[in-house]
């Protein structure tokens, strides 16, 4: 045990905020350049693209933050997000449909609770039966993917309510609501991780949980309560996503996780556990949508995108790790 | 030293992007900007389609650039993909829909913005769109029934594997071939594998477990296929019970090589790149397209069958 271990739990203070600074000029430096590169980047209905395109990852890299802040990883989100929007699809849609017509409010209470059993699973498997969060997330990525596909028989679930396709279509007053949604999420997540007991411990559990239990804290329901998070939030990720593709699909989400992990940690996180920012996810995963958007706007074919986008996570990550060291 | 290494790494970034985008966009490129969209960017069928579309663009004068969201399930990153598009600003489109409903609102909504948008390898739901170009599914399942009868005599048992049971083209050669092989040949319920060869050799297994009289698989797609022939390669029925099936890839190649299938009807996506572009350089010049273009098949048999 390193005494200098404690000094990691730097969730609130100043020294995120330099930290936090860093993705951030990558974002702004990339934004320049394509609004340098492309007349049509730097528009308002363009950028409001891009929030909307992110924000079903953004909700996603919320939860994530927490996980990763413990030293814990969550790969089942995406299969999660499939399963909840499944579920979710089978009780807003109509009989005809193959679903139980009980209505849009219904189906989302649905997906949501189905988000917050499978992320309290992970967390059981984790707090009490003590497997890695890897391990226990991975089983959850199959199992999850697993029970989408019995429940809908491998077919999209379709005839989704109108009501349900505003959380990815709509707009309240001109702000669409999947953003507000995800706004709301970070600033929340944000406050939760800066300056509350939940916050504090998911740091301190990821530096040295050891200390935390001799403090008199037992960690166990602390850390298993992030996975619920977690899931609840990839359930809500869904719901987003359900509206914009309009059919609630057992495929859905796949390789979700690897995007929410990249932002979280282009956002200043380390794997390792013992810190994360929520304002550096954010600008991770706008740093991600930003690339997305602008790639395409210069035509840059698939392929190029692709290597552009490892290269661009790799090197902001290393930036990050040059100024803190 | 350490900032400048930042600067440095700064850069770098810089660079990487701004040389990626001068690698595509050569300086004073001209004609209009075409975009195709596929299902997915890698594997054998898109690289097909990615050719055909970009030796016609380079006929034609025009801009071509493939795009594809990571996987063929990833529905929401094709529409931003299509958003992203439509905001470029974009002459014309060339789109395969992940989804055939989902896709709607946004082909649409790029008609709204005055772009040009076809349609190819599936379809939309709604059609909003100028044509589509690609397989005609009904025929193409025909054409194997046809096939089969070639193989097996009138009144033979035949067991169907499909992919995704509720996907529209293999729904449509399903019915094709049902169709055609109407009283003459005597069809079991297609079983699906949900695109899984593993799952393929296992329900292929069942079926000669549980029905020792099928003398032909049919195959509607490039996973079932590969995965009923590792099936009756091991149980030792490679040639005694034949098979026929949609799509030529290297799998399914070798095993018409190895004399495991009979016969592959093969789509043809180089030429619906190549078609689709063509269709939109005819719209762009405001002449009016048909709504439907076949692009056919190509029979691939076996030398002595």
């Amino acid at each position: 045990m390193t005494g200098a271990m404690p000094t990691k739990i730097e969730a609130a203070g100043l020294r995120p905020w330099i930290r936090q600074s860093m993705p951030l000029v990558a974002l702004l430096l990339l934004m320049g350049l394509f609004s340098l590169l492309s007349a049509r980047f730097l528009s308002f209905e363009n950028l409001g693209n891009i929030a909307v395109q992110s924000s079903h990852i953004g909700l996603i890299a919320v939860g994530m933050t927490f996980v990763i802040a413990t030293g814990g990883i969550d790969l089942s989100v995406g299969s999660v997000l499939a399963l909840s929007i499944c579920a979710a699809g089978l009780t807003m849609a109509p009989a005809e449909s193959g679903g139980a017509g009980q209505g849009v409010l219904a189906g989302w209470g649905a997906g949501l609770l189905t988000g917050a059993l499978a992320g309290g699973v992970n967390g059981l498997l984790i707090s009490r039966l003590k497997l890695s969060p890897f391990i226990a997330t991975l089983g959850m990525m199959s199992v999850a993917r697993g029970v989408a596909n019995v429940l809908t028989d491998g077919m999209p679930v379709e005839d989704i309510p109108e009501g349900a396709l505003a959380l990815g279509t709509g707009d309240l007053a001109g702000m669409p609501w999947a953003v507000l949604l995800w706004v709301a999420a970070a600033l929340l997540g944000g406050l939760v991780l800066g300056w509350t007991r939940l916050g504090r411990y998911a740091c301190a559990l990821g530096s040295n949980e050891e200390a935390l239990r001799l403090s008199g804290v037992r960690p166990g329901p602390w850390k298993g309560s992030l996975y619920v998070l977690s899931g609840l939030l990839s359930a809500a990720a869904g719901l987003v996503f359900l509206g914009r593709v309009s059919n609630a699909q057992p495929s859905a989400g796949v390789g979700f996780e690897l995007d929410a992990i990249a932002a979280v940690v282009i956002g200043g996180a380390s794997l390792m556990g013992g810190r994360g920012s929520m304002a550096g996810t954010v600008v991770g995963v706008a740093l991600m949508g930003v690339l997305r958007n602008g790639l395409v706007l210069l035509d840059v074919s698939a392929f190029w995108q692709q290597l552009v986008i490892g290269v661009v996570v790799v090197l902001a990550v290393l930036l990050d790790r040059w100024r803190t060291n | 030293m350490r900032s400048w290494l930042n600067r440095t790494m700064a850069l770098g970034l810089l660079a990487a992007i701004a040389l990626s985008a001068g690698a595509i966009e050569p300086a004073g490129a001209v004609g209009a900007r075409v975009a195709v969209i596929g299902k997915g960017i890698g594997g054998e069928y898109w690289s097909a389609v990615r050719k055909g579309a970009t030796r016609a663009g380079r006929d034609l004068g025009l801009k071509v650039t493939y795009q594809g969201p990571p996987t063929e399930t990833d529905v929401a990153a094709q529409i931003a993909l299509l958003e992203n598009l439509i905001q470029s600003g974009v002459d014309a489109i060339a789109i395969s829909p992940c989804n055939a409903r989902s896709l709607n609102r946004t082909v649409r909504k790029a008609m709204a913005a005055g772009i040009k948008v076809v349609t190819l390898d599936s379809d939309t739901t709604d059609k909003d769109r100028l044509s589509y170009i690609g397989t005609d599914n009904a025929e193409a399942g025909a054409m194997a029934a046809r096939e089969a009868l070639r193989l097996v005599p009138e009144g033979s048992v035949v067991a169907m594997v499909t992919g995704v049971l509720g996907a529209q083209n293999l729904q449509e050669r399903r019915t094709g071939f049902t169709r055609a092989a109407k009283g003459k040949l005597r069809l079991l319920a297609a079983q699906p594998d949900n695109g899984d060869k593993a799952r393929a050799v296992e329900v292929a297994e069942n079926i000669l477990t549980a029905h020792p009289e099928v003398t032909l698989f049919f195959t509607d797609n490039a996973i079932s296929g590969p995965g009923v022939g590792q099936a009756l390669k091991t149980r030792g029925k490679a040639g005694k019970v034949k098979l026929v099936s949609m799509d030529v890839t290297p799998d399914l190649q070798g095993l018409l090589d190895q004399g495991v299938a009979s016969v592959l009807v093969a789509q043809q996506p180089e030429k619906m790149g190549e078609l689709a572009v063509r269709a939109l350089k005819d719209a762009l010049a405001g002449k009016r397209i048909p709504g439907r273009i076949d692009t056919g098949v190509r029979v691939v048999r076996r030398k002595d069958s």
